[in-house]
């Protein structure tokens, strides 16, 4: 029983440590208005702006990268705004920092200005943005 | 001649009224078309939350309830390998549902259902008033009532432009006389007629434009007394104005 227990939390422990959750401000800078990203960065904590939502991101290939934003951390307004229509725009390009580049181990850092279906999966609302 | 056309009128009520039923469809998939204020509230429409929440243009959502003067909806986001049609769609977590209340005037102004495809079937009635005969030409008012089916392509949803292509089947009365019959009636002589026809129409809003190519033939009786030139001949009509009905093929 010992044995199990110690390994699910030695899992879980794992599980949390490799799935980095990423704070996406929404909208655009410098004033977050608008449609696209105004920062990205790593960041476990919970949103404190009404912009702010929370997101996995994985790189599918070498010109997909996948941002899955988490439901819960989601405010009305923002839902209302940015995933409702079930598209995402991106209105201009975004810059990828290099911190965060570096962090999903891709070598270009920008994702292309267009329109993304959104797509629903249970708690995460999945975007397939093209860099 | 009074017989004939109560027959065309009855044949033209009988079709219109069965379309009329097929057209109450259940589609509960809504976007809207202008910005609308909306109030959160739980599934049975009470507001718990009076901060107005605005849902933007072309957000989607279904119609969970109905009560009177009031909609209870909630957003959806599709997921693109999963309809709401597909019977394999996963079950959902309800209790995560946000639901929002918006009246039944809004719903009727500001949203409106949600195609799926851009390719509808259609049936409908079509009138051709008149048809142009060849071999040799002539021209006549002999009109034809008709079923049409066939599909219909949206080729801009927002400027409302489509192109149907039918296939039709009706009743005519055709008026023959002594050239149509070489000389076998020498008074003008009104005959039921079935007609098969294939047409294409253009639509854009609510104006019509078709062009259709068909066959009149008369019964076997009335073609040996008659001996009807255009029998069986092709003729092409041009009309406006049809009544046409669609249904999406993925709802």
């Amino acid at each position: 029983m010992k044995t199990t227990l110690s390994i699910l939390i030695v899992l879980s422990a794992w599980i949390f440590v490799n799935d980095i959750q990423y704070k996406v401000s929404l909208g655009k800078s410098p004033d977050c208005n608008g449609f696209n990203f105004c920062s990205l960065t790593k960041d476990n904590s919970l949103p404190k702006k009404e912009n702010e939502v929370l997101a996995f991101i994985n790189v599918n290939d070498e010109k997909h990268i996948e941002f899955s934003f988490i439901k819960r951390s989601i405010s009305d307004q923002i839902f209302l705004k940015y995933f409702s229509t079930g598209t995402f725009i991106l209105d201009e390009d975004f810059i990828i920092s290099p911190e965060i580049s570096e962090a999903l181990k891709i070598d270009r850092n920008k994702l292309k200005l267009g329109k993304y279906q959104i797509s629903d999966s249970y708690d995460k609302y999945v975007v397939v943005f093209t860099y | 001649m009074l017989h004939k056309w109560l027959v065309l009128l009855l044949f033209f009520l009988i079709t219109t009224k069965g379309f009329n039923q097929t057209t109450n469809d259940k589609n509960r998939l809504y976007e809207f078309l202008v910005e609308c204020p909306i109030y959160k509230c739980n599934i049975i429409g009470k507001i718990f939350d009076t901060t107005l929440l605005i849902a933007p243009p072309k957000s989607k959502f279904m119609l969970v309830d109905m009560k009177q003067d009031q909609c209870i909806i909630r957003f959806t986001v599709l997921n693109k390998k999963k309809s709401l049609s597909n019977k394999s769609f996963s079950l959902e977590d309800y209790t995560t549902y946000t639901y929002y209340s918006i009246t039944k005037a809004q719903l009727d102004f500001k949203a409106s259902t949600v195609k799926k495809s851009d390719i509808d079937l259609v049936v409908g009635t079509v009138i051709t008033p008149i048809k142009l005969r060849y071999n040799p030409f002539d021209f006549s008012k002999d009109i034809s009532i008709g079923t049409t089916f066939g599909v219909k392509y949206t080729l801009n949803q927002e400027k409302q432009a489509a192109v149907d292509c039918l296939i039709g089947v009706g009743i005519s009365s055709v008026s023959i006389d002594s050239f149509a019959t070489h000389g076998r009636t020498i008074k003008n002589v009104d005959l039921l007629a079935f007609t098969s026809s294939i047409g294409i129409v253009l639509e854009l809003g609510n104006a019509q434009v078709g062009v259709f190519l068909g066959f009149d033939f008369i019964s076997n009786e009335n073609k040996i007394k008659y001996d009807w030139i255009y029998q069986g001949k092709p003729w092409v009509s041009f009309g406006i104005g049809f009544s046409m009905f669609s249904f999406n093929l993925k709802k």
